[in-house]
Protein backbone atom coordinates (compact mmCIF):
# COMPACT_ATOMS: atom_id res chain seq x y z
CA UNK A 1 0.00 0.00 0.00
CA UNK A 2 2.49 2.19 1.08
CA UNK A 3 4.51 1.56 -2.07
CA UNK A 4 1.62 1.95 -4.13
CA UNK A 5 0.89 5.97 -2.35
CA UNK A 6 4.90 6.41 -3.30
CA UNK A 7 3.74 5.88 -7.01
CA UNK A 8 1.22 8.33 -6.68
CA UNK A 9 3.03 10.85 -5.03
CA UNK A 10 6.15 10.59 -7.44
CA UNK A 11 3.61 10.53 -10.60
CA UNK A 12 2.42 13.88 -9.33
CA UNK A 13 5.60 15.26 -8.85
CA UNK A 14 6.34 14.40 -12.33
CA UNK A 15 3.56 15.58 -13.47
CA UNK A 16 3.91 19.08 -11.65
CA UNK A 17 7.37 19.09 -12.92
CA UNK A 18 6.21 18.78 -16.40
CA UNK A 19 3.55 21.59 -16.09
CA UNK A 20 5.87 23.93 -14.97
CA UNK A 21 7.98 22.90 -18.22
CA UNK A 22 5.34 22.72 -20.50
CA UNK A 23 4.49 26.46 -19.14
CA UNK A 24 7.45 27.79 -19.61
CA UNK A 25 7.37 27.33 -23.45
CA UNK A 26 5.04 30.51 -23.70
CA UNK A 27 7.87 32.32 -22.16
CA UNK A 28 10.72 30.74 -24.53
CA UNK A 29 8.98 31.50 -27.63
CA UNK A 30 10.07 34.81 -29.05
CA UNK A 31 7.64 37.72 -29.75
CA UNK A 32 4.65 38.98 -27.93
CA UNK A 33 1.63 37.05 -27.35
CA UNK A 34 -0.76 39.88 -27.49
CA UNK A 35 0.76 41.20 -30.69
CA UNK A 36 0.78 38.11 -32.22
CA UNK A 37 -2.75 37.16 -31.55
CA UNK A 38 -3.15 41.33 -33.09
CA UNK A 39 -1.08 40.54 -35.75
CA UNK A 40 -3.04 36.97 -36.60
CA UNK A 41 -6.48 38.91 -36.73
CA UNK A 42 -5.81 41.16 -39.25
CA UNK A 43 -5.10 44.15 -36.83
CA UNK A 44 -2.00 45.98 -36.85
CA UNK A 45 -0.96 46.04 -32.95
CA UNK A 46 -0.21 49.78 -31.47
CA UNK A 47 1.41 50.11 -28.16
CA UNK A 48 -2.25 50.89 -27.19
CA UNK A 49 -4.45 47.88 -27.99
CA UNK A 50 -1.50 45.84 -27.56
CA UNK A 51 -1.75 47.04 -23.84
CA UNK A 52 -5.18 46.41 -23.43
CA UNK A 53 -4.48 42.73 -25.06
CA UNK A 54 -2.01 42.05 -22.39
CA UNK A 55 -4.24 43.29 -19.48
CA UNK A 56 -7.08 40.74 -20.78
CA UNK A 57 -4.65 37.81 -21.27
CA UNK A 58 -3.15 38.77 -17.77
CA UNK A 59 0.53 38.91 -19.26
CA UNK A 60 0.91 41.91 -17.26
CA UNK A 61 1.06 39.91 -14.46
CA UNK A 62 4.15 38.29 -12.67
CA UNK A 63 5.31 34.96 -14.05
CA UNK A 64 4.53 33.08 -11.45
CA UNK A 65 0.55 33.96 -11.09
CA UNK A 66 0.48 33.12 -14.49
CA UNK A 67 1.78 29.97 -13.89
CA UNK A 68 -1.07 29.31 -10.85
CA UNK A 69 -3.51 30.95 -13.09
CA UNK A 70 -2.67 28.74 -16.19
CA UNK A 71 -2.51 25.72 -13.90
CA UNK A 72 -5.85 26.26 -12.50
CA UNK A 73 -7.58 26.34 -15.60
CA UNK A 74 -6.06 23.42 -16.94
CA UNK A 75 -7.46 20.83 -13.62
CA UNK A 76 -10.41 22.67 -14.51
CA UNK A 77 -9.85 21.43 -18.22
CA UNK A 78 -9.42 24.93 -19.58
CA UNK A 79 -6.33 25.33 -21.65
CA UNK A 80 -7.16 28.77 -22.93
CA UNK A 81 -7.70 29.74 -26.79
CA UNK A 82 -6.18 29.14 -29.92
CA UNK A 83 -4.08 32.05 -30.97
CA UNK A 84 -5.63 31.30 -34.65
CA UNK A 85 -9.17 31.08 -34.32
CA UNK A 86 -9.53 31.98 -30.29
CA UNK A 87 -11.47 28.79 -30.34
CA UNK A 88 -11.20 26.94 -26.87
CA UNK A 89 -8.66 24.69 -27.00
CA UNK A 90 -10.07 21.85 -25.31
CA UNK A 91 -12.81 21.26 -27.16
CA UNK A 92 -10.48 21.55 -30.30
CA UNK A 93 -8.33 19.11 -29.08
CA UNK A 94 -11.41 16.81 -27.90
CA UNK A 95 -13.03 16.65 -30.82
CA UNK A 96 -9.81 14.90 -32.57
CA UNK A 97 -8.80 11.91 -29.67
CA UNK A 98 -11.42 9.67 -31.44
CA UNK A 99 -9.65 9.77 -34.64
CA UNK A 100 -6.40 9.54 -32.89
CA UNK A 101 -7.56 6.34 -30.57
CA UNK A 102 -9.00 4.81 -33.69
CA UNK A 103 -5.38 5.08 -35.53
CA UNK A 104 -3.12 3.85 -32.43
CA UNK A 105 -5.95 1.02 -31.32
CA UNK A 106 -5.85 -0.61 -34.84
CA UNK A 107 -1.81 -0.17 -34.62
CA UNK A 108 -1.92 -1.88 -31.69
CA UNK A 109 -4.10 -4.11 -32.17
CA UNK A 110 -1.63 -5.19 -34.98
CA UNK A 111 1.75 -4.98 -33.08
CA UNK A 112 0.61 -7.09 -30.60
CA UNK A 113 -1.21 -9.52 -32.68
CA UNK A 114 1.82 -10.04 -34.57
CA UNK A 115 4.50 -9.80 -31.93
CA UNK A 116 2.56 -12.79 -30.48
CA UNK A 117 2.49 -14.75 -33.56
CA UNK A 118 5.48 -14.48 -34.67
CA UNK A 119 6.98 -14.80 -31.42
CA UNK A 120 5.30 -18.02 -30.80
CA UNK A 121 6.28 -19.71 -34.63
CA UNK A 122 10.02 -18.61 -33.53
CA UNK A 123 9.42 -20.34 -30.52
CA UNK A 124 8.40 -23.56 -32.23
CA UNK A 125 10.26 -23.38 -35.08
CA UNK A 126 13.46 -21.01 -34.28
CA UNK A 127 15.19 -22.70 -37.26
CA UNK A 128 12.58 -22.57 -40.02
CA UNK A 129 12.92 -20.44 -42.92
CA UNK A 130 10.33 -17.85 -41.48
CA UNK A 131 11.68 -17.67 -38.29
CA UNK A 132 14.96 -16.56 -39.60
CA UNK A 133 13.69 -14.15 -42.43
CA UNK A 134 11.27 -12.69 -39.41
CA UNK A 135 14.24 -12.13 -37.45
CA UNK A 136 16.00 -9.88 -40.04
CA UNK A 137 12.87 -8.55 -40.93
CA UNK A 138 12.96 -7.25 -37.22
CA UNK A 139 15.72 -5.70 -37.10
CA UNK A 140 15.44 -3.63 -40.56
CA UNK A 141 12.06 -2.86 -39.50
CA UNK A 142 13.72 -1.62 -35.71
CA UNK A 143 15.76 0.94 -37.56
CA UNK A 144 13.59 2.15 -40.57
CA UNK A 145 11.61 5.54 -38.96
CA UNK A 146 7.80 5.35 -39.52
CA UNK A 147 7.38 7.72 -41.91
CA UNK A 148 10.11 6.06 -44.72
CA UNK A 149 8.00 2.65 -43.78
CA UNK A 150 4.90 4.86 -44.44
CA UNK A 151 6.39 6.49 -47.40
CA UNK A 152 7.48 3.28 -48.98
CA UNK A 153 3.91 1.33 -48.38
CA UNK A 154 2.27 4.84 -50.11
CA UNK A 155 4.34 4.69 -53.11
CA UNK A 156 4.22 0.93 -53.43
CA UNK A 157 0.54 -0.03 -52.56
CA UNK A 158 -1.63 3.34 -52.91
CA UNK A 159 0.31 4.35 -55.85
CA UNK A 160 1.53 1.47 -57.45
CA UNK A 161 -0.74 -0.82 -56.65
CA UNK A 162 -3.99 1.36 -56.39
CA UNK A 163 -5.37 -0.96 -53.43
CA UNK A 164 -6.14 1.84 -50.61
CA UNK A 165 -6.40 5.45 -50.40
CA UNK A 166 -3.51 7.29 -49.76
CA UNK A 167 -4.34 9.01 -46.69
CA UNK A 168 -7.56 11.02 -45.10
CA UNK A 169 -10.07 9.67 -43.54
CA UNK A 170 -12.69 9.65 -46.54
CA UNK A 171 -13.43 5.51 -46.58
CA UNK A 172 -13.29 2.65 -43.84
CA UNK A 173 -10.43 1.23 -45.55
CA UNK A 174 -8.38 4.43 -44.75
CA UNK A 175 -7.07 3.53 -41.52
CA UNK A 176 -5.05 0.50 -43.24
CA UNK A 177 -2.02 2.08 -44.66
CA UNK A 178 -1.60 4.50 -41.58
CA UNK A 179 -2.11 1.83 -38.82
CA UNK A 180 0.32 -0.69 -40.38
CA UNK A 181 2.95 1.89 -40.37
CA UNK A 182 2.21 2.54 -36.71
CA UNK A 183 1.71 -1.12 -35.64
CA UNK A 184 5.04 -1.83 -38.08
CA UNK A 185 7.27 0.47 -35.54
CA UNK A 186 5.62 -1.14 -32.13
CA UNK A 187 6.20 -4.81 -33.75
CA UNK A 188 9.74 -4.51 -33.29
CA UNK A 189 10.45 -3.51 -29.62
CA UNK A 190 7.66 -5.88 -28.52
CA UNK A 191 8.95 -8.97 -30.76
CA UNK A 192 12.31 -8.31 -28.98
CA UNK A 193 11.18 -8.78 -25.89
CA UNK A 194 8.86 -11.52 -26.40
CA UNK A 195 11.49 -13.66 -28.40
CA UNK A 196 14.00 -13.21 -25.47
CA UNK A 197 11.30 -13.84 -22.50
CA UNK A 198 9.92 -16.99 -24.52
CA UNK A 199 13.25 -18.49 -24.83
CA UNK A 200 14.15 -17.39 -21.15
CA UNK A 201 10.65 -19.23 -19.73
CA UNK A 202 11.79 -22.19 -22.53
CA UNK A 203 14.63 -22.98 -20.02
CA UNK A 204 12.58 -23.25 -16.64
CA UNK A 205 11.48 -26.33 -14.85
CA UNK A 206 8.00 -26.28 -15.43
CA UNK A 207 8.00 -25.99 -19.24
CA UNK A 208 10.71 -29.36 -19.06
CA UNK A 209 7.84 -30.93 -16.95
CA UNK A 210 5.09 -29.95 -19.38
CA UNK A 211 7.21 -31.58 -22.40
CA UNK A 212 7.63 -34.85 -20.26
CA UNK A 213 4.56 -35.34 -19.49
CA UNK A 214 3.55 -35.23 -23.08
CA UNK A 215 2.57 -31.86 -24.34
CA UNK A 216 2.56 -31.55 -27.75
CA UNK A 217 4.78 -28.64 -28.47
CA UNK A 218 2.22 -26.12 -29.23
CA UNK A 219 0.34 -26.38 -26.44
CA UNK A 220 3.53 -25.91 -24.43
CA UNK A 221 4.46 -22.60 -25.85
CA UNK A 222 0.95 -21.22 -26.59
CA UNK A 223 -0.40 -21.94 -23.00
CA UNK A 224 2.30 -22.49 -20.18
CA UNK A 225 5.32 -20.42 -22.04
CA UNK A 226 3.01 -17.31 -23.28
CA UNK A 227 1.14 -16.92 -20.37
CA UNK A 228 5.03 -17.14 -17.76
CA UNK A 229 6.38 -14.50 -20.47
CA UNK A 230 3.01 -11.77 -20.06
CA UNK A 231 4.07 -9.53 -17.42
CA UNK A 232 7.18 -8.81 -19.05
CA UNK A 233 5.48 -8.04 -22.95
CA UNK A 234 2.47 -6.32 -20.71
CA UNK A 235 5.03 -3.96 -19.34
CA UNK A 236 6.37 -3.93 -22.93
CA UNK A 237 2.80 -3.32 -24.84
CA UNK A 238 2.21 -0.35 -22.17
CA UNK A 239 5.92 1.17 -23.13
CA UNK A 240 4.95 0.40 -27.03
CA UNK A 241 1.24 1.75 -27.13
CA UNK A 242 2.58 4.87 -25.12
CA UNK A 243 5.20 5.10 -28.40
CA UNK A 244 2.52 4.79 -30.79
CA UNK A 245 -0.05 7.42 -28.88
CA UNK A 246 3.05 10.01 -29.32
CA UNK A 247 4.40 8.52 -32.86
CA UNK A 248 1.05 9.40 -34.37
CA UNK A 249 2.31 12.57 -35.13
CA UNK A 250 4.22 11.65 -37.94
CA UNK A 251 2.06 9.10 -39.16
CA UNK A 252 -1.11 11.56 -38.97
CA UNK A 253 0.62 14.03 -41.10
CA UNK A 254 2.11 11.51 -43.69
CA UNK A 255 -1.49 10.30 -44.16
CA UNK A 256 -3.34 13.81 -43.58
CA UNK A 257 -5.31 11.87 -40.64
CA UNK A 258 -7.42 13.90 -39.05
CA UNK A 259 -6.17 13.05 -35.13
CA UNK A 260 -4.53 15.16 -32.48
CA UNK A 261 -0.89 14.53 -34.00
CA UNK A 262 -2.30 16.55 -37.17
CA UNK A 263 -3.42 19.47 -35.40
CA UNK A 264 -0.39 19.28 -32.89
CA UNK A 265 1.67 19.84 -36.10
CA UNK A 266 -0.19 22.27 -37.70
CA UNK A 267 0.00 24.55 -34.48
CA UNK A 268 3.75 23.74 -33.79
CA UNK A 269 4.50 25.10 -37.57
CA UNK A 270 2.25 28.01 -36.89
CA UNK A 271 4.12 28.84 -33.71
CA UNK A 272 0.25 28.32 -31.94
CA UNK A 273 1.32 27.98 -28.24
CA UNK A 274 -1.54 27.29 -26.45
CA UNK A 275 -2.50 24.15 -28.33
CA UNK A 276 1.52 23.03 -28.16
CA UNK A 277 1.21 22.96 -24.63
CA UNK A 278 -2.02 21.59 -24.19
CA UNK A 279 -0.64 18.79 -26.77
CA UNK A 280 2.34 18.14 -24.62
CA UNK A 281 0.72 17.81 -21.14
CA UNK A 282 -1.77 15.41 -22.31
CA UNK A 283 0.45 13.25 -23.83
CA UNK A 284 2.50 13.40 -21.23
CA UNK A 285 -1.02 12.54 -19.01
CA UNK A 286 -2.00 9.78 -21.25
CA UNK A 287 1.60 8.26 -21.35
CA UNK A 288 1.66 8.38 -17.55
CA UNK A 289 -1.63 6.35 -17.09
CA UNK A 290 -1.08 4.13 -20.26
CA UNK A 291 2.10 2.77 -18.13
CA UNK A 292 0.05 2.76 -14.53
CA UNK A 293 -2.48 0.94 -16.19
CA UNK A 294 0.54 -1.92 -18.14
CA UNK A 295 1.92 -2.06 -13.71
CA UNK A 296 -1.70 -2.43 -12.39
CA UNK A 297 -2.31 -5.34 -15.48
CA UNK A 298 1.12 -6.68 -14.52
CA UNK A 299 -0.13 -7.18 -10.79
CA UNK A 300 -3.26 -9.25 -11.55
CA UNK A 301 -1.67 -11.30 -14.22
CA UNK A 302 1.51 -11.79 -12.03
CA UNK A 303 0.79 -12.97 -8.35
CA UNK A 304 4.39 -12.81 -7.76
CA UNK A 305 4.84 -8.93 -7.96
CA UNK A 306 1.43 -8.85 -5.98
CA UNK A 307 4.18 -10.23 -2.65
CA UNK B 1 32.99 -8.96 -34.05
CA UNK B 2 29.80 -10.88 -35.89
CA UNK B 3 29.07 -10.82 -39.55
CA UNK B 4 25.82 -8.30 -38.83
CA UNK B 5 27.98 -5.98 -37.25
CA UNK B 6 30.68 -5.67 -40.00
CA UNK B 7 27.66 -5.38 -42.46
CA UNK B 8 26.49 -2.80 -41.11
CA UNK B 9 29.97 -0.76 -40.64
CA UNK B 10 30.34 -1.27 -44.05
CA UNK B 11 27.14 -0.10 -45.17
CA UNK B 12 27.12 2.93 -42.96
CA UNK B 13 30.92 3.75 -44.15
CA UNK B 14 29.69 3.33 -47.71
CA UNK B 15 27.05 5.93 -47.20
CA UNK B 16 28.84 8.40 -45.27
CA UNK B 17 32.10 7.88 -47.96
CA UNK B 18 29.13 8.68 -50.50
CA UNK B 19 27.37 11.87 -49.16
CA UNK B 20 30.85 13.89 -48.13
CA UNK B 21 32.47 12.69 -51.43
CA UNK B 22 29.53 12.99 -53.97
CA UNK B 23 28.97 17.11 -53.82
CA UNK B 24 32.45 17.49 -54.41
CA UNK B 25 32.70 14.82 -56.89
CA UNK B 26 29.06 16.01 -58.70
CA UNK B 27 28.70 18.08 -61.37
CA UNK B 28 25.69 19.85 -60.40
CA UNK B 29 25.01 22.54 -57.38
CA UNK B 30 22.80 20.65 -54.81
CA UNK B 31 20.78 24.41 -53.98
CA UNK B 32 20.62 25.98 -57.45
CA UNK B 33 17.03 25.42 -59.55
CA UNK B 34 17.05 24.72 -62.54
CA UNK B 35 13.45 25.39 -64.31
CA UNK B 36 14.60 24.72 -67.41
CA UNK B 37 15.42 20.97 -65.80
CA UNK B 38 12.61 19.82 -63.59
CA UNK B 39 11.74 16.29 -62.94
CA UNK B 40 13.93 14.56 -66.02
CA UNK B 41 13.79 11.01 -65.90
CA UNK B 42 16.78 8.66 -64.68
CA UNK B 43 19.55 9.06 -67.13
CA UNK B 44 23.25 9.17 -68.30
CA UNK B 45 23.31 12.81 -67.01
CA UNK B 46 21.48 12.66 -63.76
CA UNK B 47 21.79 9.24 -62.79
CA UNK B 48 18.47 9.45 -60.37
CA UNK B 49 16.96 12.42 -62.91
CA UNK B 50 16.20 15.58 -61.50
CA UNK B 51 13.42 17.14 -58.57
CA UNK B 52 10.55 19.65 -59.01
CA UNK B 53 13.11 22.75 -59.18
CA UNK B 54 15.32 21.17 -61.73
CA UNK B 55 18.30 19.95 -59.07
CA UNK B 56 20.10 16.98 -59.44
CA UNK B 57 18.34 14.45 -57.24
CA UNK B 58 22.09 12.50 -56.72
CA UNK B 59 23.51 15.16 -55.54
CA UNK B 60 20.81 16.60 -53.44
CA UNK B 61 20.47 13.14 -51.83
CA UNK B 62 24.05 13.40 -50.58
CA UNK B 63 24.53 16.82 -49.32
CA UNK B 64 21.50 16.34 -47.62
CA UNK B 65 22.62 12.79 -46.32
CA UNK B 66 25.97 15.01 -45.24
CA UNK B 67 23.76 17.70 -43.28
CA UNK B 68 21.68 14.78 -41.63
CA UNK B 69 24.90 12.68 -40.26
CA UNK B 70 26.74 16.51 -39.13
CA UNK B 71 23.69 17.22 -37.11
CA UNK B 72 23.43 13.56 -35.71
CA UNK B 73 27.19 13.40 -34.82
CA UNK B 74 26.99 16.87 -33.44
CA UNK B 75 23.85 15.74 -31.22
CA UNK B 76 24.89 12.63 -30.33
CA UNK B 77 28.34 13.88 -28.92
CA UNK B 78 26.33 16.35 -26.89
CA UNK B 79 24.11 13.97 -25.14
CA UNK B 80 27.35 11.22 -24.88
CA UNK B 81 29.27 13.79 -23.16
CA UNK B 82 26.18 15.28 -20.56
CA UNK B 83 25.14 12.04 -19.90
CA UNK B 84 28.42 10.60 -19.50
CA UNK B 85 29.51 13.17 -16.74
CA UNK B 86 25.91 12.61 -15.39
CA UNK B 87 25.74 9.31 -14.94
CA UNK B 88 29.72 9.33 -13.54
CA UNK B 89 28.29 12.06 -10.86
CA UNK B 90 25.33 10.67 -9.89
CA UNK B 91 26.80 7.19 -9.91
CA UNK B 92 29.52 8.43 -7.72
CA UNK B 93 27.99 11.25 -5.37
CA UNK B 94 24.44 9.71 -5.17
CA UNK B 95 22.56 11.79 -2.90
CA UNK B 96 20.85 14.69 -4.63
CA UNK B 97 22.24 14.50 -7.70
CA UNK B 98 21.23 10.93 -8.10
CA UNK B 99 17.75 12.00 -7.15
CA UNK B 100 17.98 14.53 -9.86
CA UNK B 101 18.49 12.01 -12.79
CA UNK B 102 16.18 9.64 -11.70
CA UNK B 103 13.48 12.26 -12.02
CA UNK B 104 14.96 13.50 -15.04
CA UNK B 105 14.27 9.43 -16.59
CA UNK B 106 11.05 9.37 -15.34
CA UNK B 107 10.04 12.82 -17.08
CA UNK B 108 11.69 11.47 -20.20
CA UNK B 109 9.71 7.91 -19.76
CA UNK B 110 6.58 10.62 -19.73
CA UNK B 111 7.17 12.81 -22.60
CA UNK B 112 7.83 9.42 -25.82
CA UNK B 113 9.55 9.89 -29.09
CA UNK B 114 9.40 13.78 -30.24
CA UNK B 115 6.91 15.12 -27.87
CA UNK B 116 9.36 17.79 -26.69
CA UNK B 117 11.42 17.92 -29.72
CA UNK B 118 8.65 18.73 -31.31
CA UNK B 119 7.63 21.40 -28.83
CA UNK B 120 10.92 23.07 -28.57
CA UNK B 121 11.46 22.85 -32.15
CA UNK B 122 8.28 24.66 -32.81
CA UNK B 123 8.31 27.44 -29.92
CA UNK B 124 12.30 28.61 -30.47
CA UNK B 125 13.36 30.09 -33.96
CA UNK B 126 13.77 27.32 -36.85
CA UNK B 127 17.63 26.42 -37.48
CA UNK B 128 20.04 23.28 -36.83
CA UNK B 129 21.30 24.83 -33.16
CA UNK B 130 17.42 24.58 -32.23
CA UNK B 131 17.34 21.01 -33.47
CA UNK B 132 20.55 20.51 -31.43
CA UNK B 133 18.41 22.50 -28.28
CA UNK B 134 15.20 20.64 -29.12
CA UNK B 135 16.81 17.01 -28.58
CA UNK B 136 19.15 17.24 -26.14
CA UNK B 137 17.14 17.96 -22.97
CA UNK B 138 15.78 14.23 -22.97
CA UNK B 139 18.61 12.67 -25.06
CA UNK B 140 21.32 12.29 -22.63
CA UNK B 141 19.10 10.30 -20.06
CA UNK B 142 19.75 6.71 -21.09
CA UNK B 143 23.58 7.47 -21.66
CA UNK B 144 23.72 8.68 -18.08
CA UNK B 145 21.41 5.89 -17.01
CA UNK B 146 23.90 3.31 -18.26
CA UNK B 147 26.75 5.43 -16.96
CA UNK B 148 25.74 5.19 -13.83
CA UNK B 149 24.68 1.76 -13.72
CA UNK B 150 28.49 0.90 -14.59
CA UNK B 151 29.57 2.65 -12.41
CA UNK B 152 27.73 1.44 -9.54
CA UNK B 153 28.77 -1.78 -10.41
CA UNK B 154 32.51 -0.92 -11.40
CA UNK B 155 32.38 1.11 -7.82
CA UNK B 156 31.34 -2.05 -5.67
CA UNK B 157 33.75 -4.58 -6.60
CA UNK B 158 37.25 -5.38 -5.58
CA UNK B 159 39.54 -4.28 -7.21
CA UNK B 160 38.14 -0.76 -6.30
CA UNK B 161 38.15 -1.37 -3.06
CA UNK B 162 42.35 -2.84 -3.32
CA UNK B 163 42.58 1.19 -4.92
CA UNK B 164 41.15 2.53 -2.02
CA UNK B 165 42.52 0.62 0.45
CA UNK B 166 45.98 1.22 -1.12
CA UNK B 167 45.17 4.95 -0.69
CA UNK B 168 44.42 6.17 -3.89
CA UNK B 169 42.56 9.86 -4.51
CA UNK B 170 38.79 9.67 -5.51
CA UNK B 171 40.15 11.37 -8.91
CA UNK B 172 42.71 8.43 -9.71
CA UNK B 173 39.90 5.53 -8.75
CA UNK B 174 37.50 7.49 -11.41
CA UNK B 175 40.17 7.80 -13.68
CA UNK B 176 42.30 4.31 -13.66
CA UNK B 177 40.14 2.06 -12.10
CA UNK B 178 35.83 3.08 -12.85
CA UNK B 179 36.95 5.01 -16.26
CA UNK B 180 38.29 2.04 -18.33
CA UNK B 181 34.76 -0.19 -17.36
CA UNK B 182 31.91 2.48 -18.31
CA UNK B 183 33.89 3.45 -21.80
CA UNK B 184 32.67 0.48 -23.48
CA UNK B 185 29.24 0.63 -22.25
CA UNK B 186 28.59 4.63 -23.07
CA UNK B 187 30.31 4.37 -26.69
CA UNK B 188 27.70 1.26 -26.93
CA UNK B 189 24.69 3.91 -26.07
CA UNK B 190 26.35 6.19 -28.11
CA UNK B 191 26.40 4.29 -31.00
CA UNK B 192 22.52 3.21 -30.36
CA UNK B 193 21.92 6.84 -29.96
CA UNK B 194 23.75 8.27 -33.22
CA UNK B 195 20.48 6.13 -35.17
CA UNK B 196 17.89 7.57 -32.97
CA UNK B 197 19.10 11.20 -33.07
CA UNK B 198 19.46 10.53 -37.22
CA UNK B 199 15.69 9.53 -37.00
CA UNK B 200 14.87 11.88 -34.72
CA UNK B 201 16.34 15.21 -35.94
CA UNK B 202 15.39 14.46 -39.69
CA UNK B 203 11.49 13.33 -38.45
CA UNK B 204 11.82 16.80 -36.88
CA UNK B 205 12.65 18.43 -40.68
CA UNK B 206 10.09 16.09 -42.17
CA UNK B 207 7.42 17.71 -40.11
CA UNK B 208 8.77 21.00 -40.90
CA UNK B 209 9.92 22.31 -37.86
CA UNK B 210 13.21 21.63 -38.94
CA UNK B 211 16.30 24.19 -40.12
CA UNK B 212 15.06 26.21 -43.06
CA UNK B 213 16.15 26.31 -46.54
CA UNK B 214 18.75 27.03 -48.21
CA UNK B 215 19.64 23.89 -45.42
CA UNK B 216 18.23 20.47 -46.91
CA UNK B 217 18.34 16.70 -44.87
CA UNK B 218 16.58 13.91 -45.52
CA UNK B 219 13.68 14.15 -44.19
CA UNK B 220 13.47 17.80 -45.37
CA UNK B 221 13.62 16.27 -48.96
CA UNK B 222 10.92 13.64 -47.87
CA UNK B 223 8.85 16.22 -47.01
CA UNK B 224 8.97 18.34 -50.15
CA UNK B 225 8.61 15.57 -52.41
CA UNK B 226 5.07 14.43 -50.46
CA UNK B 227 3.37 16.64 -52.67
CA UNK B 228 4.35 14.90 -55.54
CA UNK B 229 4.35 11.25 -54.38
CA UNK B 230 1.51 10.04 -56.93
CA UNK B 231 3.27 11.22 -59.95
CA UNK B 232 6.91 10.87 -59.14
CA UNK B 233 7.37 9.02 -55.99
CA UNK B 234 11.10 8.44 -56.86
CA UNK B 235 11.89 12.10 -55.46
CA UNK B 236 10.41 10.62 -52.09
CA UNK B 237 11.89 7.07 -52.28
CA UNK B 238 15.85 8.06 -52.88
CA UNK B 239 15.99 10.05 -49.70
CA UNK B 240 13.59 7.80 -47.87
CA UNK B 241 16.52 4.74 -49.32
CA UNK B 242 19.05 6.75 -48.04
CA UNK B 243 18.18 6.98 -44.33
CA UNK B 244 17.09 3.96 -44.06
CA UNK B 245 20.01 2.08 -45.25
CA UNK B 246 22.33 4.81 -43.23
CA UNK B 247 19.77 3.67 -40.06
CA UNK B 248 20.15 0.21 -40.69
CA UNK B 249 23.84 0.12 -40.77
CA UNK B 250 23.97 2.12 -36.89
CA UNK B 251 21.59 -0.35 -35.45
CA UNK B 252 23.35 -3.59 -37.31
CA UNK B 253 26.68 -2.05 -35.55
CA UNK B 254 24.84 -1.75 -32.12
CA UNK B 255 23.29 -4.76 -32.16
CA UNK B 256 26.56 -6.54 -32.91
CA UNK B 257 28.26 -3.73 -30.09
CA UNK B 258 25.05 -5.24 -27.25
CA UNK B 259 26.32 -8.83 -27.60
CA UNK B 260 27.81 -9.68 -24.56
CA UNK B 261 30.79 -11.50 -26.40
CA UNK B 262 31.49 -8.00 -27.46
CA UNK B 263 32.92 -6.91 -24.20
CA UNK B 264 30.87 -4.13 -23.74
CA UNK B 265 28.02 -5.56 -21.35
CA UNK B 266 24.92 -3.11 -21.64
CA UNK B 267 21.63 -3.28 -19.99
Amino acid sequence: MTLALRRVAETLLVLLALSVLTFLLTSLAPGDPAEEILRRGGVQPTAESVAVLRGELGLDRPLFSRYLQWLLGVLRGDFGRSYADRAPVAAEILSRVPATLRLAGTASLIAVGLAVVVSVRAALRPRALDSRIARVATVAVAAVPPYIVGILLISVVAVGMRALPTGGDGSPDAVILPAVTLGLAGTATLLRLLRADLAAVARLPFVKLAVAKGLSARRTVVVHALRAAAPGAITAAGVVLAELLAGAVIVETLFAWPGVGQLAVTAIRQRDIPIVQAYVLLTALATVLVLTLADLCVSVADPRVRR
Amino acid sequence: MPAGGVAGAVLFGAIVLFCFVAPVLSPYAPHRPDLARTLLPVSGKHWLGTDQLGRDLLTRTAEAGRASLLLAFAVTAVTTSVGTVAGAVAGLLGGWPDRLLRLAATVALALPGLTLALALAGVLPPGPGTVLVALVPLGWVSCALVVRATVLRTAASDHVLAGRAMGASPLHLLRRTIAPHAIGPALTVATGDLAKTLVAATSLSFLGVGPPPPHVDWGGMVNEATALLVVTPRLAVVPAVALALASLGVTLMTDALRRPSAGASCP
